[in-house]
């Protein structure tokens, strides 16, 4: 563990990435205690430009709700929803792959045909459908998420499944007669997991782009403010404050690229043969 | 014509029309600064925000449907920006003292765009089985027509079973569309007739093509009845779904006008000050719409008068309308447009933004705050239509909140708002708006009317307020002759609506258009935009 963490620190990009996340971590959790009234409250003239106003750093939008209470109360929302999304995703995608990769014949066939069916459909596309119709809330912005992103990593656990099987350590677990779940929960999973760590390190990054995208157009929880949502509303009025659609998209663009940069340290401190060759 | 239209907007182009501007903001030129005489010729080219499935505004007076429709067929009437009737297909006209008829002298020589003469038959039909008959927003206001005698080709006589002023303020091309009987009147279904897709008129303009998901092209009508008119070759309807583009669109000048609000209105001021265009808030009296907060009466809390009024004190319509309408409209006092001057007053009781006096009556009704700051909660749906409404829902969660009304703001598609609203009846709070068009009688009484409380139908009685008094003023302005005992009923009206307050209005929404300097005329009428552009020119 403490060779990993070493290797993590010696990778530019990771420390970088990781040093993002953290400040956009701890701006989540100072949000309630730096504006306690919310990203909603009207607190001054609308339209203010970033620094026109003292007080008010990144100035008003449209109704005069600061933009700064938005993005720090904005990180919460995306935040979470980034990590439920991949959460729920990974319990999907890690269940159906694992069973599928573990046992093999007509299992895995239904297992991966139903992967396949959601493949089939454009993701972002299915997370509007399922939004449309269960109607734009928290919850069920994360369910969508989910819903779009486990078929790839229910793919992603069964390749490694079918190849861990095959291994010796997994014959000499059968020998001494280990039972299945045991084998598949401490065996054979917890050498997978590399893969998946560094899967859900972009998959939180898409699922924060898919909610941003989502409440763009309008299908955002209305009682939450996410960046997406400040995006959105921003919006109609780019062309007489582009502040509005810049500020919460700068945010979105950093925190997608912090989780990018520490997948790719997280790739190069996993992957021990790569590594070696080093 | 195979070649697109319109072009997708290229940088080059905005740089160039962006050159143009720089240029001509050294020559500030007021529109209208040079009483010109008109010249002929030239293609107008609209923004077109939505496609239209069809032509045919007997049926269906949408925006994208009689911004076309006006200019390939006639009305009876046209009106000034005061509403005064002025002759289109009919000469003059006369209504009897009782009200119970109305007499259209019809203009001589007119003939449709297939070379058929136009006679009072086409009247007849379009009154008792056209517009009369199928026309949601005017059917009501026709309905007391019992028949349309034809004497002779060229008079129209309409016989009423009881008066109906508002008839004589619901005839533009836009919604009382005539049609040609020798075309619809063959006992078909109106609704599948192929000439709504390729119509026929009387009109200025003559139908050409439909490039569907593209365009839509009239060309200069030149048998029109007005000797030397219309002004314009062509006019194009050029399809721009997206707000912002069609913004960047007139900006660079590739397309000549975008009506009745559908650039951001947070950048209309902005383009309307370009050198180049001009911005207009006349032609839209027949859209007049209010928007409001209105109360599902059936709610345990909402449904108390005085539950009511205190919110009204809570919102603050001054903000609404700089914030959200961006100053397009005006405070309304009652739910009547104050566009609607015959009918319109501010005599009416008013709720001025006092959060104090809000919480204050709320604890007197009997909903004081409780342990935790709450007194009760409630839910806000809005019309998926546009930023705005959102926005005004957003608006009053926050000013509930600073009295303890916590509320949640729900967010679906529209027909999920309509099955909500109308169908489910499951809802609280309902941010939306309404057409008044040119009369309560048409776009008023529909709201609050008991007999117009019907599950099921969207843009019925929502709110489910009944209260017979009303509803017997409604019935009485209906049809009352005296114009100046009817204004009394309406007052009447507005000041039991801003008590009882089953909805609060907010704004009286001033629709815009913004077009090139160089186009003359397309706002003189009550139906600007919606009307025939016979008299319409561009500068050369």
């Amino acid at each position: 563990m403490a060779e990993f963490i070493g290797r993590l620190f010696r990778s530019p990009s990771a420390v970088i990435g990781l040093f993002i996340l953290l400040a956009v971590a701890a701006i989540a959790v100072a949000a309630p205690l730096l504006y306690p009234a919310g990203p909603w409250a009207m607190v001054g003239q609308p339209m203010q430009w970033p620094g026109q106003v003292a007080g008010l750093p990144l100035g008003t939008d449209a109704l005069g709700r600061d933009i700064m209470a938005g993005i720090f109360h904005g990180a919460r929302i995306s935040l979470l929803i980034g990590l439920a999304a991949t959460a729920a995703a990974l319990c999907i995608g890690v269940a159906v792959g694992a069973v599928a990769g573990f046992f093999g014949g007509w299992v895995d066939d239904v297992l991966m045909r139903i992967t396949d069916a959601f493949q089939t459909i454009p993701p972002f596309i299915l997370a509007i459908v399922i939004v449309v119709i269960v109607n734009p809330s928290v919850s069920t912005i994360i369910l969508a998420i989910a819903a779009i992103s486990w078929p790839a990593i229910a793919r992603l656990v069964r390749a490694e499944f079918l190849r861990l099987r095959e291994m010796d350590f997994v014959a000499s677990c059968r020998l001494i007669g280990m039972g299945n779940t045991r084998i598949i929960l401490t065996q054979i999973l917890p050498n997978a997991l590399p893969p998946i760590i560094v899967t859900a390190s972009i998959l939180t990054a898409t699922a924060i782009l898919t909610e941003a995208g989502l409440s763009f157009l309008g299908l955002g929880d209305p009682n939450v403010i996410s960046w997406g949502t400040m995006i959105g509303m921003g919006r109609s009025d780019f062309r007489a404050a582009w502040y509005l659609v810049a500020i919460p998209g700068m945010a979105v663009v950093l925190t997608v690229l912090a989780l990018n940069l520490l997948g790719d340290g997280l790739n190069d401190a996993l992957n021990t043969r790569l590594h070696r060759r080093k | 014509m195979t070649k697109p239209v319109l072009h997708t907007l290229s940088r080059r182009a905005i740089l160039r029309g962006a050159a143009v501007a720089s240029v001509a903001a050294l020559l500030p030129l007021p529109r209208g600064a040079f009483a010109q005489s008109p010249v002929s010729g030239g293609t107008l080219t609209i923004a077109l925000p939505t496609e239209p499935q069809h032509f045919n505004s007997a049926m269906d007076s949408t925006q994208q449907v009689k911004i076309i429709a006006g200019k390939i067929f006639s009305g009876l009437l046209r009106y000034d920006l005061d509403m005064n009737p002025l002759p289109d297909l009919a000469e003059s006209w006369e209504v009897a003292d009782d009200g119970l008829s109305i007499t259209f002298n019809l203009r001589q020589g007119v003939k449709w765009h297939d070379g058929t003469p136009f006679t009072a038959r086409d009247v007849e039909y379009s009154v008792m089985r056209g517009f009369g008959q199928n026309n949601g927003l005017v059917r009501s206001v026709f309905a007391p027509v019992t028949e349309v005698e034809t004497p002779d080709d060229h008079t129209a006589i309409l016989r009423l079973s009881v008066p109906s002023p508002a008839i004589m303020m619901a005839l533009p091309v836009a919604t009382a569309t005539i049609l040609p009987a020798h075309i619809y009147d063959n006992g078909g279904n109106i609704r599948e007739n192929p000439a709504n897709q390729a119509p026929i008129g009387t009109g200025p303009f003559r139908f050409v093509e439909w490039q569907r998901g593209n365009a839509v092209i009239l060309e200069r009508n030149p048998d029109y009845f007005e000797p030397g008119l219309p002004y314009l070759d062509r006019i194009v309807f050029a399809l721009i779904p997206d707000s912002q583009s069609r913004g960047a669109a007139i900006e660079a000048g590739q397309i000549d006008m975008v009506y009745h609000s559908t650039a951001a209105a947070s950048d209309a001021r902005r383009l309307g000050d370009l050198p180049h265009l001009s911005l207009s808030t006349d032609g839209y009296l027949f859209d007049s719409t209010v928007c409001f907060a209105e109360f599902n009466m059936a709610h345990p809390i909402l449904g108390k008068t005085e539950v009511r009024q205190a919110i009204a004190h809570v919102i603050d319509k001054q903000f609404i309308l700089d914030n959200i309408w961006m100053g397009f409209g005006g405070v309304a006092n009652t739910p009547i447009h104050r566009n609607l001057t015959h009918a319109h007053t501010d005599d009416a009781p008013s709720y001025p933004l006092d959060l104090e006096e809000a919480g204050r009556r709320l604890d007197e009704a009997g909903y004081p705050r409780g342990s935790d700051g709450v007194r009760f909660r409630v839910t806000i749906e809005f019309t998926p239509f546009g930023d705005q409404y959102n926005r005004m829902a957003q608006y009053i969660r926050q000013q509930l909140a600073q009295i303890g009304v916590v509320a949640e703001v729900r967010s679906q598609d529209f027909p999920g708002w309509v099955r909500r609203i109308w169908t489910d009846r499951d809802w609280d709070i309902n941010v939306s708006a309404i057409t008044n068009a040119s009369d309560p009688t048409i776009g008023v009484q529909r709201a609050y009317w008991t007999e117009n409380i019907r599950p099921g139908t969207p843009f019925t009685n929502s709110t489910h307020y009944s209260n017979a008094d009303l509803d017997a003023l409604f019935v009485a302005a209906a049809q009352e002759n005296d114009p100046e005992a009817r204004r009394a009923q309406f007052v009447e009206i507005q000041q039991i609506l801003m008590t009882d307050l089953p909805v609060i209005p907010l704004v009286a929404i001033d629709q815009f258009t913004i077009a090139t300097r160089r186009l003359n005329n397309y706002d003189q009428l009550s139906d600007g935009v919606y009307a025939g552009f016979a008299d319409a020119w561009l500068e050369g």
